[in-house]
């Protein structure tokens, strides 16, 4: 196909998309449309999110959502996707929470999805204790091939974290790849970092909330490959 | 046809009204006549009230020393007129094998409708903070494990979060709580320290409750109650750093971290 026709395919199908999003998303809680720039080029797609808050006691409650993104590149004719499914769980200050979760692109880090892999399914678990200002945590995540010659991949995340000015985590990485991390959250939540390093190389990802815009922007670089990209959400 | 019957019709309804309307008419015009019943009602024989007859039974034989019936007027008029304060609990309860121990700090106000929870210990809770604002009827807590203030309605809240929060909403429960007037009372300790009389008062609760109260007299407001059923003991609540009065700001108990806000 020439490539002033895929683009125009391409272009076609965002438009499509888009089209679709504001007439079919309406059902879902949370939408949005990302428009980002990475190492395949322009990309766009659509993010939906459900969520259900109960409370559980007096100083309690847990989440129930279901979230998901569908992306398509403009270098690549396959579009890529990440759905999951959650639970979450706060009594006091304990927290538990369980994500299953399907797609063909690594689980996001700050809704940064960067590369596609082969199709999988996976668990995201979480174990969260605080003691006033300060706690640790475990998070354990196992991801499972769909098609043959996939390799199961898994990480034990054992961390700490501490609230000053925000909450800030430090974690170590073991399992399929071993590494150390840091993570800081901004009280508001309208600035996140993320900063991993591990045998393959560094990562790190920051999203920033724009409170008077319904606007997210984020960037993130994971092993010298770099994206940014801006979430409309309505 | 179709026209005929629908003229009968508004025919019909005209007349009704016309008919109406002179009726009524001619009853404006005619003389009025008021009856007015101006005699007594008839004579009621009142029963007795049986509440306050058994509550004047009770109260004739509760008999308590003229000491500890002073002890008891002093607590009562120190938390009658209580408009705010502030306050640590302690608050052991006896499990069957093991104590739960609650630590927190109490701020309320009866002027703006508003309690303020710190809780302390135990480690599962601490560095939580819940207040309760009556006026929108709702409970604001921060949970530290996410970094999130959770807002939810207090028509929502569980029957355990309305019972922990009733005495820091209604400061009538506390002074009634705190009034042993309507008890036995016995004086069992009566120490002094420093010029401080600090009492130990024994009150045969009802729920065959018994509740040893300690106080002060510097200030008459219990710092020590245990409650026994029977001869086992229940639990314990201490009560320190009271102030009383102390004029609490709306800021100073509904100041929360700035952190994000979820609704439930």
């Amino acid at each position: 196909m020439e490539p002033w026709l895929r683009r125009l395919f391409a272009l076609c199908l965002m438009g499509c998309m888009f089209l679709v999003a504001s007439c079919s998303a309406a059902a879902f809680e949370a939408e949005d449309l990302p428009l980002g720039f990475g190492p395949q080029g322009w990309h766009t797609g659509l993010g939906v999110s459900q969520e259900k808050v109960t409370a559980r006691g007096l100083l309690g409650y847990e989440k129930t959502g279901i979230g998901g993104f569908l992306y398509q590149t403009e270098g690549q004719e396959e579009t890529l996707s990440w759905f999951s499914g959650r639970k979450q769980v706060i009594l006091g200050n304990i927290g538990y929470s369980l994500e299953l979760f399907g797609g063909n692109t690594e689980r996001p880090i700050l809704s940064t999805f960067l590369s596609g892999t082969d199709p999988h399914v996976g668990a995201y678990g979480e174990f969260s204790r605080m003691y006033g200002d300060y706690g640790h945590g475990l998070a354990g995540q196992a991801q499972f091939p769909v098609s043959e010659g996939g390799e199961v991949e898994y990480t034990i995340i054992p961390y700490v974290q501490f609230r000053r000015q925000g909450v800030w985590r430090f974690s170590l990485t073991l399992g399929s790849s071993i590494g150390f991390g840091m993570s800081y959250q901004e009280p508001q939540e309208k600035v996140e970092l993320d900063i991993t390093l591990v045998r393959e190389g560094l990562s790190m990802h920051v999203l920033l909330s724009l409170s008077e815009h319904p606007l997210t922007v984020g960037a993130g670089l994971t092993q010298e490959q770099a994206q940014v990209f801006i979430r409309y959400s309505f | 046809m179709k026209y005929g019957s629908k003229l009968v019709a508004a025919l019909i309804l005209v007349g009704f009204l016309v008919l109406s309307f002179s009726a009524l008419s001619m009853a404006e015009d005619s003389p009025k006549t008021i009856q007015l019943n101006l005699g007594l009602p008839p004579a009621v024989e009142e029963e007795p009230d049986e509440f306050t007859e058994k509550y004047r039974q009770v109260m004739e034989e509760i008999s308590i020393s003229e000491e500890a019936a002073e002890v008891v007027d002093q607590i009562k008029a120190a938390v009658e007129d209580v408009q705010d304060l502030s306050v640590d609990m302690a608050i052991t309860e006896i499990r069957e094998r093991r104590n739960e121990e609650v630590s927190l700090h109490l701020k309320a106000s009866v002027v703006h409708k508003l309690a303020r929870i710190e809780f302390e210990a135990p480690s599962a809770v601490r560095g939580m903070i819940m207040v309760a604002d009556q006026a929108n009827m709702e409970v604001k807590i921060f949970q530290p494990v996410t970094n999130v203030i959770v807002v939810r309605g207090l028509e929502d809240a569980s029957k355990e979060a309305l019972a922990a929060l009733s005495i820091g909403q209604d400061f009538t429960q506390l002074t009634s709580y705190l009034d042993f007037s309507q008890y036995q009372v016995e004086i069992l300790e009566k120490a002094e320290l420093e010029g401080v009389t600090d009492y130990l008062l024994k009150v045969d609760a009802p729920e065959d409750e018994v509740w040893y109260v300690r106080v002060k007299d510097d200030s008459w407001f219990p710092h020590e109650i245990s409650v026994y059923k029977g001869e086992s003991l229940q639990g314990t609540m201490r009560l320190s750093n009271v102030v009383l009065n102390p004029g609490l700001s709306v800021e100073e108990i509904t100041s929360l971290p700035q952190v994000k806000v979820e609704r439930i």
